[in-house]
């Protein structure tokens, strides 16, 4: 005889909704809840790290950023500056390279100068309406009005012609305004648009030819110069 | 679906059989919490906290009424319980019946716990609660029943004092059959084999309660039973056993005995009166605890 079922006696009152237990494959429910909840957890972390690690590269990114931002601006001012200086330079170069011309009859006016006069101040412009006429005013300390022939011979010999003298003559201070024309010996006659020759003297009389000369064509973009003569020592 | 079936599915408690699930184990049940074991007699009450891995604690004894003793002792048992579950062995006002020509159905000794009419047929007694244990080999059953206004007032008397009832057994029954389970576990065809059939006397004592069953070969025969039959002295025991061994032909050929602690002098008693029986003590340390506990 074999009675091999262990059998349970229970005289206790049932309860009518005993459940019985579920079955235990399905305790993977919850284990994969738990592991999910668990994953859940491990990759928030993972994310979070990863995160801030991101707003920390991102951080660094925009501080190169404004660094480099910075630079730019620093290299585009100091570019700037290198290129306005280059171009002062430039307008310097080429206010001498304009001025050039001049300078022989500068030097001829100064050394022009007897030595009972001097030069209180020379200024040659050159006329920015007109690039090929050039402004003179020419302030002298002279006794007799044979300077302002001499300067004005002077002026003659390097080729200019002068237009529109004006000259004002008070206690041996002379103040002698005109209009400058290069006019070389075989140059072409002074278109009839040229300016007026009729001399304006208020207190001598007019020192400079009355001529119309012609005047070669001065390149618009001359620059015009002003420069000024320091009276001759 | 409510917040506690998705709670004890998370805590895996859902898995586990209900504390009142009267079709599973007692450590299934409570794998882990304190419950008590309470053994519950005509005159006194005997009791035992069993803890987590099947280890037993604290116990006592107390006589009286079981009401009394539950309403004095509730404090100090609820300190045993870590949820207030009780199992209760019953040891006085039942009866133990062998039977013969029940029904045989399959399942039958399931069925008789939630319909006792259909596995006992004319046999079923209102008011009564019935265990079965079907011979398979012959035609004979053990019957357990126990008077149903005893298990209310029992379950009445734990829940006023708020503990709760697990499971209710009578332990005698349970360590008869698990004596018979012992008895019977060897070879099936050896005893049918043998040329005269081993004639074995299942003696079962429990703190007062004592029964004993007669098994030739695979026949169980004789079955007696008394509650309330004796208390410290076992010689109302021991007479039974001697009258019931000259009433027959011939002596058994082993005696198997069993009681709900050890140092009983019973076996020692039956090896000198009965000298060609075979006495074997089965008894082990808190052979009832242990065995209403289904921790063996």
């Amino acid at each position: 005889m074999k009675i091999a079922r262990r059998l349970i006696d229970d005289l206790k009152t049932e309860r009518p909704n005993v459940t019985p237990p579920l079955p235990a494959y399905l305790r993977l429910v919850p284990i994969l809840f738990y592991g999910a909840v668990l994953g859940g957890i491990v990759l928030s972390g993972l994310f979070l790290v990863v995160l801030r690690n991101a707003t920390a590269t991102e951080q660094q990114w925009k501080a190169e950023a404004a660094e480099t931002t910075r630079q730019l601006a620093e290299v585009q001012a100091a570019r700037g500056m290198l290129e306005s200086q280059a171009r002062r330079a430039g307008d310097i170069v080429a206010w001498v390279e304009g001025a050039r011309s001049l300078q022989p009859l500068l030097v001829g006016i100064i050394r022009g100068m007897e030595p009972t006069s001097s030069i209180i101040s020379l200024e040659i412009a050159r006329d920015p309406s007109n690039s090929r006429q050039i402004k003179l005013d020419l302030k002298l300390n002279a006794q007799s009005s044979r300077q302002i022939d001499s300067t004005l011979q002077e002026i003659a010999s390097h080729d200019y012609r002068t237009y529109n003298p004006n000259q004002t003559q008070s206690r041996g201070e002379v103040d002698y305004q005109a209009t400058l024309l290069y006019q070389p010996a075989r140059s072409l006659p002074v278109p009839a648009d040229g300016p007026s020759v009729a001399p304006k003297t208020s207190s001598a009389p007019a020192a400079g030819p009355s001529a119309t000369p012609k005047t070669p064509p001065v390149p618009a973009a001359a620059p015009s110069v002003a420069p000024k003569a320091s009276p001759a020592p | 679906m409510t917040l506690k079936d998705l709670k004890d599915v998370l805590t895996f408690a859902a898995f586990r059989p209900e504390p009142d699930d009267g079709t599973a184990l007692w450590t299934r049940r409570f794998p882990v919490e304190k419950t008590l074991l309470l053994n519950v007699g005509k005159n006194r009450t005997s009791w035992r906290c069993l803890a987590k891995g099947g280890r037993l604690l604290d116990g006592g004894l107390q006589r009286g009424d079981f009401k009394d003793i539950a309403t004095s002792l509730a404090p100090e048992w609820r300190k045993l319980t870590d949820t207030g579950w009780c199992n209760v062995s019953l040891n006085s006002r039942y009866i133990i019946s062998l039977e013969s020509n029940l029904p045989r159905k399959e399942g039958i000794e399931d069925v008789i716990r939630t319909s006792p009419r259909a596995a006992l047929g004319s046999k079923f007694e209102r008011s009564k609660r019935y265990a079965l244990t079907n011979n398979p080999e012959h035609a004979t059953s053990i019957v357990l029943s126990c008077e149903e206004e005893v298990i209310k007032k029992i379950e009445a008397a734990l829940a006023e004092n708020s503990l709760q009832t697990g499971r209710i057994c009578c332990g005698t029954y349970t360590l008869l059959r698990r004596l018979i389970e012992h008895a019977n576990a060897d070879d099936p065809n050896a005893q049918k084999n043998a040329a005269t059939p081993a004639q074995l006397l299942l003696v079962v004592c429990n703190e007062g309660s004592v029964c004993m069953l007669t098994q030739t070969g695979d026949v169980w025969s004789d079955l007696r039973s008394r509650s309330d039959f004796y208390d410290e002295n076992t010689e109302p025991v021991f007479e039974m056993i001697r009258a019931k061994c000259e009433a027959a032909e011939s002596p058994p050929s082993e005696i198997l005995f069993v009681a709900d602690q050890p140092g009983s002098d019973l076996p020692a008693r039956l090896t000198e009166k009965f000298p060609d029986s075979k006495v074997t003590d089965l008894t082990e340390s808190d052979h009832l605890w242990a065995h209403i506990a289904d921790l063996r």
